[in-house]
């Protein structure tokens, strides 16, 4: 804990990056190892599960079929049916999200509690917000877009575009660094408490079960919710673009 | 026709919960704007002013724009 609440360093490379010398060593943290699992769980679970379809699904082809028509039609309802083609990239980011702030839950840091991770994501966003406006009216009437209703507005368009993505890395993130350091304090001063009852060698056990309550808010409540604002504000906001 | 109202709850409950930080980005973001150009410049508190009042500009443009989002397609 004394290196405060950052995630943990996994391997350090020991030389710098050619050029990037004042980001300091090449490291792998906690953050991106546990996004190569939950990448390596959804990969191995999509290509496990699609091997033998059939025409008339049985158990778990059932309930993939479910999850893959709930979230076009989610993405049909929200940005209409003429953008339908979003679905997967909006089924991707749902399912990876989702998985990412539950991961808390079986032990692991959620790579959603690392800035670098949530503004990455929302980069994603932001470009694909631009691109497709671009794509759909043509650069000439996107580009016309800054200057309404009238010039002088110009700045104050170019600084409100830039704080979508600012505003929807931070937001998640926020929520759920905080779920993780508030659950990482409860922890520790549940420990002391055992400590200060019965003794320096007593086992911490008031760690099991008084947190379960708090886990499910913070691990399940907050982290179902926020994956799911995530996904519908992108939805929201490439939809507003292209309209 | 009812599932289709559902979502639509859910769309402006994410939307109202963005309301918020919404409000306060952009105003930093003018704020380190003006914040690197005087210190590059040497302008004192010029440029902070300046993109300060942007940013608070740019903040009510915001949420003008989520508030008539449905206005605009009827």
């Amino acid at each position: 804990m004394e290196s405060g609440f950052g995630p943990k360093i996994v391997w350090d490379s020991g030389w710098k990056v050619p050029g990037l010398e004042f980001l300091g060593n090449f490291q792998i943290t906690e953050t991106v190892t546990v996004t190569w699992l939950i990448m390596i769980g959804l990969i191995v679970f999509s290509m496990l599960s699609t091997r033998k379809l059939e025409k008339i699904p049985k158990k778990l082809q059932l309930v993939l079929e479910i999850l893959v028509g709930s979230i076009n039609n989610l993405t049909a309802q929200t940005m209409g049916e003429d953008k339908k083609s979003f679905a997967p990239y909006m089924g991707t980011i749902l399912l990876f999200l989702a998985i990412a702030n539950l991961s808390g839950l079986i032990g692991l840091r959620p790579p959603t509690a690392d800035v670098n991770t949530t503004i990455g994501l929302a980069m994603m966003t932001f470009t694909l917000i631009h691109f497709n406006g671009v794509r759909k009216k043509g650069i000439g009437r996107y580009l016309k877009e800054f200057t309404e209703p009238f010039i002088p507005m110009l700045p104050l368009n170019i600084i409100g575009e830039l704080a979508t993505p600012i505003s929807l890395g931070f937001r998640l993130f926020g929520n759920i660094i905080g779920g993780l350091i508030i659950m990482n304090l409860i922890y520790s001063a549940l420990a002391g408490l055992s400590t200060a009852l019965f003794g320096p060698s007593a086992l911490p056990i008031f760690q099991a079960g008084l947190p379960a309550v708090l886990h499910v808010y913070f691990d399940l409540f907050a982290g179902v919710l926020q994956s799911f604002i995530f996904t519908m504000l992108t939805m929201v906001y490439i939809s507003m673009k292209m309209d | 026709m009812n599932n289709n109202n559902k979502i639509k709850i859910f769309q402006n409950l994410a939307l109202v919960s963005q309301i918020g930080i919404m409000m306060i980005v952009p105003i930093v973001i003018g704020l380190f704007i003006g914040k690197f150009l005087d210190e590059k410049l040497g302008t004192g508190y010029v440029f902070l002013f300046i993109f300060l009042v942007i940013g608070v500009g740019a903040a009510f443009i915001n949420l003008y724009k989520i508030g008539m989002r449905d206005q605009k397609k009827k």
